[in-house]
């Protein structure tokens, strides 16, 4: 852990370093010319949507897939994507689509009913012999997407139906995730189990070549349906050391840095050809409480904690000020967020009388469990516990952290027996606040994502409501009464939502950041 | 010699079998495994259950190590479980970037060290010595990740004279036929192409070639020292032999047998050991394959690497005690 620290602190001096040295550097032009170069972290781990499962892959296949539905730029709003319209019967239940006339996948199969059923059936059929979990593991959201779903039918050339076996307002939200981007069933079949090292799609970005553990090269769609793409090419280039990629943005051999490091951001302000862009991210990270365990049964318990802890003085000290308190059981980017909740401030007093009210005395002693890495939703990992930790000292809380393994974190929080507190956090799938509200605070998903194990019938009946409804304001309605009822109810010492945090480069132009942080709509991209 | 190779073919048996079972074990006794790592926080019990089935961990882990051995005994090491590559495949196409990368960061090191331990130790005391001797020092002191760093700020970012890194300019498709980049260019005829491929690796070599470098340099010194000192060489003198002579045949033959040790000893340690250059550089090579691998609980790649990486190391150890053999005419006659 020191050592790692060192590394840090060196780095973020080499970081400094760079930044003062490169004042002084010879005029940047790197990438060949018409060449847009994004700088990722890790090598992905292949490029069929429905199969793989981490962001980097999603990065990549952003641009080489589109799906039914996307994303209105720059939020999780779902709007017709491959599907030109669609509607949806009163009884929330039929699903009609429209498809996009005239559009082509990239290895010249034409898209209509047809070839997009051939994809669907692809997932679902196992008498299909193209079968996908008969190509390798398969880690997607196909169960997530389609658990509800009844049939699947081309009713004609450009119309697809589907059918729900229970009404599920979040299918058009999760038919817009990159996980769920339109592949050639020609492809598909011929590759096999190489599918996913040879995708195509219908994106605006046609894919040429990967290189594990360097780059993944791609062509522009000169007939992609939402317009020719203005640049070229395309390229993914790793840089796993973070000081490296820093080098690679200044000298120009990147544009758009995808995991750019936050200690770095001070190297990167300084240099006035970079710009930082962040956004609300679709993320929320806070300390779970077992709410069937005494004295996390009495509600007051689990307030008085929330009010212990400086959420404000938290982002400033171990965030550089680059994530939000949580106000509300969601993070701000979700189109239901309330904003006139508050949140808890901090106060200690508040929070020793309510203790002393319910009766734990001084001196409490509990466990406070922490995965030992950072996580895409509290990027300082464990340190997070130690904040906390010291919080709940001031006001006679013992809190011993014990940091594990990520795996066996999870398995330890989700036997359903643990009876301490633990790090907890979450990151969007699809945007819909279900994903958030019913996955983390819903009973049905205890102990697996409901780790806190809280149980209130008036918020899961209004669960249960909001899926069933197909208007958006009823929803939105609907899933504002919740976060106030389990912001009250207090499950979670609530910390906070980190921002989405990206450098590129002054030459880039029309680049707007997504929620979910995946590249959609590259093809609007330039370089100046 | 038959007798001695097929003594060394059963020594590498041994050793092979040994780093399987270490390896395996090693792996499953780490905490987590590979279902959790890659559905992450979204995992369900009924999709945990059935990743694990797909990639075969639901089985006993003694019936897991038999299907392996088994299957790595007919050359077959499976897929990797992140990305469902065979496993060997991806160990062989990341191992000549990692080859290319030592082999130059040795030649460097050889070559400057060696000449370099000879004047110092023929200058003893002197200022030339000092001036080689106080360097080595911060060689073997100096962590690889800031002086690549370093490097890179001074060479890529303020001189511009060399890239930030990678194995070939940004977008361009080399060709590979061994994959070790330079001998590709070459064999391409293009000569743009081999300074292209030799502006590339210059850095991490060079990078790679310091803590060797003053290795090599204060043993070649050492020895030479304690060489220069022995009977034999002055009698040597006493013959009337001239210095150059006496140098090359009595004292520096003498001393070579612990450097030629010291080398390879170095390159089976780059070969397992070039990641944080690797890293640094963005070079997609063994030491990065194979830290993803641990990470990621990729038992397939991890036991491909291994296995790899100890044939290599015998066989480096073997070409060593050959080098004794023709250094060294004791070692031939035993």
């Amino acid at each position: 852990m020191n050592r790692e620290l060192t590394r840090r602190s060196v780095l973020l001096g080499s970081g400094l370093a760079i930044s003062g040295i490169g004042l002084a550097g010879p005029a940047r032009a790197a990438a060949p010319p018409g060449t847009l170069v994004i700088g990722i972290a890790a090598d992905p781990t292949g490029f069929d949507p429905e199969a793989v499962l981490n962001n980097t892959s999603g990065f990549v296949m952003a641009t080489i897939y589109d799906s039914l539905m996307k994303y209105r730029p720059g939020t999780t709003d779902p709007i017709p994507g491959l599907a030109q319209s669609y509607t949806v019967s009163p009884d929330g239940l039929t699903y009609t689509f429209t498809l996009r006339p005239g559009v082509s996948f990239h290895d010249g199969t034409p898209l209509n009913a047809k070839t997009y059923i051939a994809g669907i059936d692809r997932l679902l059929n196992k008498a299909n012999p193209n079968y996908i979990y008969n190509t390798g593991p398969v880690e997607g959201y196909i169960d997530f997407t389609y658990g509800s779903l009844a049939s699947y039918t081309a009713k004609d050339d450009k119309t697809v139906v589907f059918v729900l076996k229970t009404p599920s307002a979040p299918f058009l939200t999760s038919l817009a995730m990159v996980w769920n981007g339109v592949v050639s069933p020609a492809a598909a079949a011929k590759y096999g189990k190489e599918f996913r090292q040879h995708p195509v799609g219908t994106g605006p970005f046609i894919f040429r070549e990967w290189r594990p553990r360097d780059a993944i090269l791609l062509d522009a769609n000169p007939a992609y349906w939402n317009g020719k793409p203005k640049v070229e090419k395309l390229v993914f280039q790793e840089y796993p050391d973070p000081s490296a990629g820093l080098l690679a943005l200044k000298s120009g051999d990147m544009h758009i840095w995808a995991d750019t490091n936050t200690e770095l951001l001070p190297a990167i302000h300084a240099d006035h050809e970079l710009a930082v862009l962040t956004q609300p991210g679709l993320a929320v990270s806070g300390v779970g409480m077992p709410c069937d365990t005494a004295p996390f049964t009495d509600v007051r318990v689990r307030q008085a904690f929330n009010y212990a802890v400086d959420k404000q003085a938290i982002d400033r000290a171990l965030y550089q000020g680059l994530a939000a308190p949580m106000t509300s059981p969601l993070p701000a980017s979700e189109w239901s967020f309330d904003p006139t909740l508050k949140g808890y401030p901090y106060d200690p007093e508040k929070a020793k009388s309510l203790l002393s009210a319910a009766g734990v005395k001084p001196g409490f002693a509990v466990e406070l469990l922490a995965y030992n890495s950072g996580r895409g939703y509290n990027p300082v990992g464990p340190d997070l516990a130690v904040a906390v930790q010291g919080f709940l000292q001031k006001i006679g809380i013992n809190a011993t952290v014990r940091k594990i393994e990520f795996g066996a974190y999870l398995s330890t929080i989700r036997s359903a027996k643990y009876k301490g507190m633990f790090l907890v956090g979450w990151t969007g799938d699809n945007g819909d606040p279900d994903n958030f509200l019913n996955a983390l605070f819903g009973s049905t998903n205890i102990p697996i994502t409901d780790t806190a194990r809280y149980r209130n019938p008036a918020v899961d009946a209004i669960f249960v409501k909001a899926l069933q409804s197909n208007d958006h304001e009823t929803r939105v309605r609907l899933y504002q009464q919740a976060q106030s009822i389990i912001l009250d109810d207090a499950p979670w010492i609530f910390i906070n939502s980190v921002l989405q945090v990206r450098a590129v480069s002054e030459q880039v132009k029309g680049y707007q950041l997504n929620p979910t942080q995946m590249f959609f709509d590259m093809e609007k991209v330039s370089l100046s | 010699m038959g007798d001695y190779l097929a003594k060394r073919v059963g020594q590498l048996l041994i050793v092979l079998f040994g780093v399987s079972v270490v390896v395996f074990v090693a792996m499953h006794l780490l905490p987590g495994d590979v279902a959790t790592l890659l559905l992450g926080d979204r995992a369900t019990a009924s999709s945990l259950g059935r990743l694990r089935h797909q990639l075969g961990l639901d089985q006993p882990v003694i019936v897991q190590y038999w299907r392996f051995l088994k299957g790595a005994l007919a050359g077959d090491f499976g897929t990797s479980l992140r990305d469902n590559r065979p496993a060997l495949g991806e160990v062989l196409a990341a191992f000549p970037v990692t080859l290319e990368l030592t082999l130059a960061a040795l030649l460097i090191a050889v070559v400057i060290g060696v000449p370099a331990g000879v004047l110092a130790a023929l200058s003893e005391g002197t200022w030339v010595d000092t001036a080689i001797t106080t360097p080595t020092l911060f060689g073997v002191s100096m962590p690889v990740f800031w002086l690549g760093l370093m490097a890179l700020l001074l060479f890529s970012e303020k001189l511009g004279w060399l890239p930030v890194g990678g194995l070939m300019p940004i977008g361009a498709s080399m060709p590979r036929i061994t994959g070790l980049s330079v001998v590709d260019a070459v064999l391409s005829g293009r000569l743009a192409l081999v300074a292209t491929a030799l502006r590339h690796l210059v850095l991490p070599a060079a990078t790679l070639a310091t803590i060797p470098l003053a290795l090599i340099t204060r043993i070649t010194r050492g020895e030479m020292l304690s060489s220069l000192h022995l009977d034999h060489v002055r009698t040597a003198r006493a013959k009337g032999l001239p210095e150059g002579r006496v140098i090359r045949a009595h004292v520096l033959r003498n001393a070579l047998i612990p450097i030629v040790t010291v080398i390879g000893l170095q390159l089976g340690l780059l070969l397992s050991g070039a990641v944080l250059t690797e890293t640094i550089f963005s070079l997609p090579g063994l030491g990065r394959l194979m830290v993803d691998a641990i990470l990621a609980r990729d038992y397939p790649v991890v036991q491909a690497g291994a296995l790899f990486v100890a044939v290599v190391f015998v066989a480096v150890n073997f070409s060593v005690d050959i080098a004794y053999a023709a250094l060294d005419p004791r070692v031939r006659q035993r």
